[in-house]
């Protein structure tokens, strides 16, 4: 198995490094968002701090920014190659190989998630250059939130793989996420300021307990403090991971039916 | 120039064999949404493959002859897996061809599918780039896996061009390359599907004597999907004949040949004129009558349906008008015309 998932992700990077311009203008965008976050942070007043843990504004939306790239790559990584091997006609040839589907499902996100990871440095890095303190991080809580994050996505992302798979362009499960993740995750303003019903919603989003986490973490939370958060993305992982699976099989066999698997 | 063939003739394991009995497949006419919402999620559907029945015996070269469309390529796609059937079974070398699970991928190590699609390699990618990728999904990695590399790259002579980027190959390097993809495990069945499309006539001629070769030699069994004629006849032990979706006939290319022999003739005659080509057209059993005019005299060659019988009542014919007849003696039928008889006579 990990053999075969090292083969995909080295074929992702390879394939990533020959579109030279894209890789370079990643990093700039990142750059031009902190610098924004870094202006914009001082028309924020400090009322809600207590709110935000503890954290500047600056802070909080950095390190929420930085690990929404990590939880939308984990998510959309899997979907991202599998669309694209429709697209080049390489996803036949690929299921013709005796590869099974979970090797195909987590070696699809490795790239992804190894990107979203460097991304994620040059957000704190650009940071710290801004003010954003790493002093207090808890390496312990952060590694965990990240495993965790990844466990509870990847399933996820397994289930917009199988909508592309069927449907071919549109992806819901990640149109869905990532736009309820940018009102209900707590990404650009604590969850305590949403009104009660909609924090019913934000409870359920992945996304809301990696981010609470996360912030746990770099203001030195230890990971039992954050028990319940982490308690919550392993019973999701748990729960979803097998349905993901069994729902990418579905889809593979409705496209073999339909004769459509080589279809874009 | 020759490309390198299978050096080490070995005997083989017991052949794969396959069998696929009485499979259909039907395909939706369209998969737009507006007909999916209005057949609740039922479009109607075309049959593409109407209950066809073969086997194919371990180490045997099956050809799967016929126009665009037939659906050979269809029958390949299921015997590989890629597309499951509606009704029927299919089994290579023992498995169900609808096993899932470990069945599933121990069947697909055993099958070597060589797609007609240019699009099945990463452009961005070099060639040998793609065939490691493909290689580590197969199982096999690090020194064994360049070595097999070098081994199929030999085989369809792009050796020496393995670390050019794929985009940079010409339609027929890309097919070659498929060809060495499908080696890479060894694996002891080979679906074809047009393996030579594309490619020049050189290596045309030298795929096609790897791919006798690896039959013949090292016991693969292999099924070759073509729209060319010569080479079902030249390289395949049998060939199956289809047209619509069905399998006309299944035989050796010589029974073919047999099948339509002793019923095309070639007459000699001194000389011939209108009027006696109209007496010969109107023999009763006369399929066919073609009037060649060489230097001294007339050459007719006749289909007839029924042999001597309606030789004689030609013969005749032709001969009454003192016209005499040089010679008599029957033809070898020609592939197309016994190819065309029976695909156009499938109904459709």
């Amino acid at each position: 198995m990990i053999p075969k998932v090292i083969a995909i992700f080295v074929r992702d990077a390879r394939l990533a490094a020959t579109y030279k311009l894209q890789f370079a203008l990643n990093w700039v965008s990142i750059a031009a968002g902190v610098i924004g976050l870094a202006f914009m942070a001082r028309l924020v007043s400090g009322a809600h701090q207590r709110s935000m843990g503890g954290l500047s504004y600056f802070e909080y939306a950095v390190i929420n920014i930085a690990f929404l790239t990590l939880e939308l790559g984990t998510l959309d990584g899997c979907e991202k190659v599998v669309r694209n091997d429709q697209v080049y006609g390489t996803l036949p040839s690929i299921l013709s190989t005796p590869t099974s589907m979970s090797v195909l499902a987590i070696g699809s996100t490795v790239w992804s998630f190894v990107f979203a990871l460097v991304q994620i440095a040059c957000y704190i890095g650009f940071g710290a250059l801004f003010g954003l303190h790493l002093t207090h991080i808890d390496p312990v809580t952060l590694a965990a939130f990240i495993l965790l994050s990844v466990a509870a996505t990847i399933p996820l992302g397994v289930f917009s793989t199988a909508m592309v798979i069927v449907f071919k362009q549109g992806a819901p499960v990640k149109f869905v996420l990532s736009n309820l993740a940018t009102i209900f995750a707590g990404v650009l303003f604590p969850v305590a300021l949403l009104p009660g019903w909609m924090q019913h919603v934000s409870w359920m989003l992945p996304m809301t307990h990696v981010l609470n986490g996360v912030r746990g973490a770099f203001t030195g939370v230890p990971i039992t403090h954050l028990s319940y958060d982490a308690m919550w993305l392993a019973a999701v992982s748990v729960v979803l991971f097998p349905l993901a699976l069994l729902t990418f099989r579905a889809a593979v066999s409705r496209a073999k039916f339909d004769g459509s698997l080589s279809h874009y | 120039m020759n490309l390198a063939q299978p050096s080490d003739v070995r005997t083989p394991a017991t052949p794969a064999s396959i069998a696929v009995e009485g499979v259909t497949k039907t395909f939706p006419k369209n998969h737009d949404f507006m007909t999916w919402l209005r057949y609740r999620g039922r479009p109607p559907r075309f049959r593409a493959i109407d209950d066809v029945s073969f086997s194919v015996a371990g180490g045997e070269l099956f050809g799967l002859l016929g126009e665009n469309g037939a659906g050979k390529s269809t029958i390949l796609t299921m015997l590989s897996g890629l597309t499951t059937p509606d009704a029927g079974t299919i089994r290579v070398d023992g498995i169900t061809g609808s096993s899932s699970g470990g069945a599933a991928r121990e069947l697909r190590q055993r099958i070597g599918m060589c797609t007609a699609e240019e699009r099945s390699f990463y452009y961005r990618l070099s060639a040998r780039e793609n065939l490691r990728f493909f290689g580590n999904l197969c199982g096999l990695h690090g020194s064994a896996l360049d070595a097999r590399v070098d081994i199929v790259a030999r085989y369809v002579d792009l050796r020496d061009k393995l670390d050019r980027n794929f985009e940079t190959y010409s339609s027929g390097m890309r097919q070659r390359l498929a060809i060495a993809r499908a080696l890479l495990t060894d694996p002891p069945v080979l679906l074809l599907d047009e393996p030579t499309r594309a490619v020049d006539p050189v290596h045309a001629r030298d795929i096609r004597a790897l791919i006798r070769s690896l039959v013949v030699n090292e016991g693969k069994t292999a099924v070759l999907c073509t729209n060319l004629l010569e080479e079902a006849w030249e390289l395949c032990d049998r060939i199956a004949v289809i047209a619509a979706g069905k399998i006309i006939t299944v035989a050796k290319p010589a029974e073919l040949l047999a099948r339509a022999g002793g019923r095309r003739y070639a007459v000699s005659l001194d000389r011939m004129d209108d009027a006696l080509v109209e007496r010969a057209r109107a023999v009763a059993g006369l399929s066919r009558l073609i009037v060649e005019e060489k230097p001294r005299g007339v050459r007719l060659v006749v289909d007839l349906d029924d042999g001597p019988r309606t030789l004689t009542n030609l013969l005749r014919a032709v001969s009454a008008n003192g016209v005499s007849v040089d010679h008599v003696a029957p033809e070898e039928p020609d592939p197309f015309a016994v190819y065309a008889s029976l695909a156009t006579a499938a109904p459709s």
